[in-house]
């Protein structure tokens, strides 16, 4: 019994984990697809637009790095 | 130590763990070396032309299929996710979605040249410069979506555990530089002038 009550904790702790990285995964598109929207903005309003440009692509760049790629894994050793 | 001394008995000589980190330090080596080549092909492109970009260059397009990569991106980390939780189900149904989306990406790559034949051919300095980054990336996304797809096979089969699923990681890593490299090219191509 309470090996059954154990293995269903292990589970739903599993279930919420995955959940929350889904989260994590649609925000960042998110933001991904704002900042998008913000270089198409900055390409036709602002002259000259590209130090905005460079700056968006680079915060691009380091989401995915950041929370796609895991780059941190590399940085902290971690498993 | 607990951990090494148990892959020493059984005839191994690093661990999972040691081989993990190696795998992962080999691809991000990889993946800098790769980086600066699409770096040197981003610098000819500023050097050659400057900010110039042809009024003909069709931006929605261009936006268009950033949004599909994207999109393909998000579909690839959620595919991780799932395996890494014991999802075998869902890390198919979405790298499957993903490689869907990375061979819409690449029909969007094919009307681009489709007009850019047209309006600014490889003769000319932007062509040069537009289908060599494009080509080197549309390049790259092939290789990811086969890359993706190997997984998907391998996942497919059951080879996959939340312990061991290098071969999903390093294929999804590879894929989401390709978003990297297109998070440059998009506006160095479409956007700069």
């Amino acid at each position: 019994m309470d090996h059954d009550v154990a293995v269903m904790e292990v589970v739903a702790e599993r279930v919420t984990a995955r959940k929350r990285k889904l989260r994590l995964g649609l925000a960042v598109f998110i933001g991904l697809f704002a900042l998008t929207v913000v270089e198409w903005w900055a390409a036709h309003a602002l002259r000259p637009a590209t130090p905005a440009l460079a700056a968006l692509a680079l915060g691009k760049a380091w989401l995915i790095l950041e929370y796609y790629m895991h780059f941190h894994q590399i940085r902290a050793g971690e498993e | 130590m607990v951990e090494r001394a148990e892959a020493v008995r059984h005839g191994a000589l690093i661990t999972r763990a040691e081989r993990l980190r190696a795998n992962r330090l080999g691809l991000w080596l990889f993946i800098a070396s790769e980086g600066f080549l699409f770096s040197s092909a981003l610098a000819a492109r500023y050097y050659l032309l400057g900010f110039y970009r042809p009024k003909e260059l069709n931006q929605p397009l261009g936006f268009t299929i950033t949004a599909i990569l994207l999109l393909s991106g998000l579909f690839a980390y959620r595919a991780e996710a799932c395996i890494a939780h014991d999802d075998r189900r869902g890390f198919l149904s979405n790298i499957l979605v993903a490689i869907a989306l990375g061979l819409a990406f690449l029909v969007g790559v094919g009307l681009e040249w489709k007009e850019g034949f047209e309006f600014f051919p490889p003769s000319t300095v932007y062509g040069t410069a537009f289908f060599t980054l494009t080509g080197l990336h549309a390049f790259h996304v092939l290789t990811g979506v086969l890359a993706l797809g190997f997984a998907a096979v391998v996942g497919a089969k059951g080879r996959f555990s939340p312990e061991n699923y290098w071969g999903a990681e390093g294929a999804i890593k590879y894929w989401h530089f390709v978003d990297v490299v297109w998070v440059f090219v998009f506006p160095t191509l479409y956007l700069v002038s």
